[in-house]
């Protein structure tokens, strides 16, 4: 289990002025939780017929979707996008 | 300098991370509509694009928003300030100005940041007026362009940085700033007349007190300077390491502050020519503009 981690964080415009739109696009990976499988199976002796379970275990690992919290912020960001791997926000300087 | 924080949250397990970042916001940059020649020759003459804030006076009430003709269309953010006779008693607007207020508000653009205020330095000890006058009549101001202005309109209070120092309100200025600790309601934008306290007071520490005051009442206001030069109209000596300095010490101090808003005030018959005297100080409101994006 794991949280994202934010690879970076770029401005547009780098230097805005009162009035702009700004547009911070956060480049990130998301965090990832994992299923545990077990796999069982027997073996048998085709001459025997004795048997043997054999038993394993493993787990999955998938990215979760990643929420967003711009709160605390001096102003408002709205987010405008999220593709997985970009999160887009914008605000009104 | 601008921060920007951020939490990345694994909507799964709850686990998250939380990154900043400061980016650099300029004030606007702009100029008094009076000012000698015009606001486009003004651009012209400082080699920058056509600005996009200005300041427009009002001696009364007008028809309409902004007052006056003339004003280019690239300020996309002007600063109008109307003169409002208060009357002795509350709401402390005549009902006929109140009616007019009310269609100058209902005229303001629905496009841009158009603002508006009520008798620019009022505060200040030679208007005689109080602080119930004061407060009170921007509250009903207030009232009247809630019910009236468009959603994109903004309504301010234009102060003077001296009114925060010895001389003017002193400890009492906090009294005299229209917001929710006195009576009224929190502004988004507070701007202040910045001229120096003294002749030997520097920039940073003239406007400090009264900055520094509307922050403490209003944390998330963002503060605009509404007029900025070397010398009031009432002082006979001007900053005393000169305009040149002047202009330097509180842009660089604007930018470091976030401010959002940086209106000159140049007007030949108040001793503040356009162009100034000093060639020097024309190239350094050249360099403001750019600085700011034009």
């Amino acid at each position: 289990m794991s949280a994202p981690v934010i690879l970076s964080i770029a401005f547009s415009p780098a230097n805005p002025v009162t009035g702009q739109t700004v547009t911070a696009t956060v480049s990130y990976t998301p965090g990832s939780s994992g299923q545990l499988f077990t796999f069982k199976a027997t073996a048998t002796d085709k001459v025997s017929g004795l048997t043997a379970p054999v038993s394993g275990s493993f787990t999955v690992t998938e990215p979760d979707a990643t929420t967003w919290d711009t709160s605390g912020n001096d102003r408002v960001w709205n987010q405008v996008s999220d593709n997985g791997a970009q999160a887009v926000f914008t605000a009104q300087f | 300098m601008t921060t920007f924080t951020v939490k990345a949250i694994n909507s799964v397990t709850g686990e998250f991370v939380t990154e900043s970042a400061t980016f650099g916001a300029k004030p606007a940059f702009g100029f008094n509509s009076s000012l000698d020649g015009g606001l486009t020759a003004a651009a012209s003459t400082l080699g920058c694009k056509s600005f996009t804030t200005a300041k427009i006076f009002n001696s009364s009430i007008p028809a309409s928003y902004p007052g006056h003709t003339g004003i280019p269309s690239s300020v996309k953010y002007p600063l109008v300030t109307i003169r409002v006779a208060l009357t002795t008693s509350s709401p402390w607007i005549s009902s006929a100005d109140q009616a007019s207020l009310a269609a100058v508000y209902k005229s303001m653009p629905v496009t841009g940041i158009p603002m508006v205020t009520i008798n620019n330095e009022a505060e200040g000890a030679a208007h005689g007026y109080t602080t119930a006058q004061i407060i009170g009549s921007h509250n009903t101001s207030y009232n009247i362009f809630k019910a009236n202005a468009p959603a994109n309109a903004i309504y301010t209070q234009n102060l003077m940085t001296y009114s925060a120092s010895s001389g003017g309100r002193g400890s009492n200025f906090h009294s005299w700033v229209f917001c929710k600790a006195s009576g009224g309601v929190d502004l988004p934008v507070y701007f202040l007349d910045w001229y120096p306290t003294s002749s030997t007071t520097s920039a940073a520490n003239s406007i400090i007190p009264a900055f520094n005051g509307i922050k403490s009442l209003v944390p998330s206001a963002q503060i605009g300077i509404g007029e900025n030069n070397w010398i009031a109209s009432s002082q006979s000596t001007g900053y005393a390491a000169g305009q040149l300095a002047w202009f330097k010490d509180s842009w660089a101090w604007a930018v470091s502050n976030n401010l959002a808003y940086y209106i000159a005030f140049f007007y030949a018959a108040d001793n503040k020519p356009f162009p100034p005297t000093d060639p020097a100080v024309t190239a350094e409101l050249s360099s403001i503009a750019h600085d700011s994006g034009l």
